[in-house]
């Protein structure tokens, strides 16, 4: 059983990587947009990144509204992985995004609306860890996360009806072309499959039985038999 | 610096982000397996890994009864 876990986990990461690697040349080979010039191939990056940071906050609703409803740490420990997932692809959705706007703009930042709330949800997102990491109670820090992650996923249909309703100064998706829009679904495929590759494993590191008892108890010297041998 | 090296940049930055934390997570996830690994070891009273495999090695001849 554990040989055939781990032959699926490394044929898991190989896909991944395989179809980065994939994405790194279509993105090579992908022509040059006229208008934008080289920066507008970081979109096959800055793109899947958005995309998942998205994704990410919605698993941590859902696994918030899954703890509030059920009160099982399973769906505590989900909301925990997916939110640390967010916050990293949201480092890069800023990073990506920032040096965009300096060599298109010749600016790292304008608090554009789609700009201000991207910002917004990755502080509320590392808000969220900071907060679990203060409470030392198990039950009252999944409690509390539940209803902060519920609360901070409202920040998404913002960003979302900012986009649609007020005047933005971000570029628009238009005029990819085939070999573009190839490269661009490459890169969205290995993102989404290294995003929820990172919630698994960030997920499993939280059930672990050690993790467990030392979130409960503080650090272990002997965690109960049950919890680690059963 | 030039455009094409501003996005070679970008994109380096974002991959570094997402690698540095997988191997981040990567080797928080190995001790913890260790730490578990040990924390059993301990509560079976073997003091050191080692002793384990000791301990459920078969003997190889017939064993003396009398």
């Amino acid at each position: 059983m554990d040989r055939r876990r781990t032959w699926l986990l490394c044929s898991y990461w190989a896909l991944t990587v395989a179809l980065l690697a994939i994405g790194a040349f279509l993105a090579v080979r992908a022509p040059i947009d006229e208008t934008m010039g080289p920066i507008q191939k970081l979109i096959y990056l800055h793109l899947p990144v958005a995309a998942n940071t998205f994704l990410a906050a919605f698993v941590v609703f859902i696994a918030s509204v899954g703890y509030l409803a059920g009160r099982r740490q399973t769906w505590d420990d989900l909301a925990h992985a997916a939110a640390a997932v967010t916050v990293i692809n949201g480092t890069v959705l800023l990073l990506t995004g920032m040096c965009w706007g300096k060599v298109a703009w010749n600016l790292w930042w304008t608090w554009s609306p789609r700009l201000t709330f991207s910002l917004i949800l990755w502080l509320l997102y590392v808000a969220y860890l900071i907060v679990r990491h203060r409470i030392a109670s198990p039950e009252r820090r999944a409690l509390v996360s539940a209803v902060y992650g519920v609360v901070a996923f409202l920040d998404v249909p913002l960003l979302y009806l900012s986009v649609k309703l007020l005047p933005d100064v971000h570029p628009t998706m238009s005029g990819l072309t085939p070999a573009m829009y190839a490269a661009l679904w490459t890169w969205m495929a290995a993102i989404t499959l290294f995003s929820v590759g990172l919630v698994t494993v960030r997920f499993s590191i939280g059930r672990l039985p050690i993790f467990r008892w030392e979130k409960s108890c503080g650090p272990a010297i002997v965690p109960p038999a049950a919890g680690l041998t059963g | 610096m030039s455009d094409s090296a501003a996005t070679m940049l970008a994109f380096a930055l974002g991959i570094a982000v997402l690698a540095g934390y997988a191997a981040y997570l990567f080797v928080q996830y190995r001790r913890a397996l260790a730490r578990t690994r040990s924390a059993v070891l301990k509560e079976r009273g073997v003091s050191s890994p080692k002793q384990a495999v000791t301990t459920e090695l078969k003997p190889r001849g017939p064993v003396k009864t009398s």
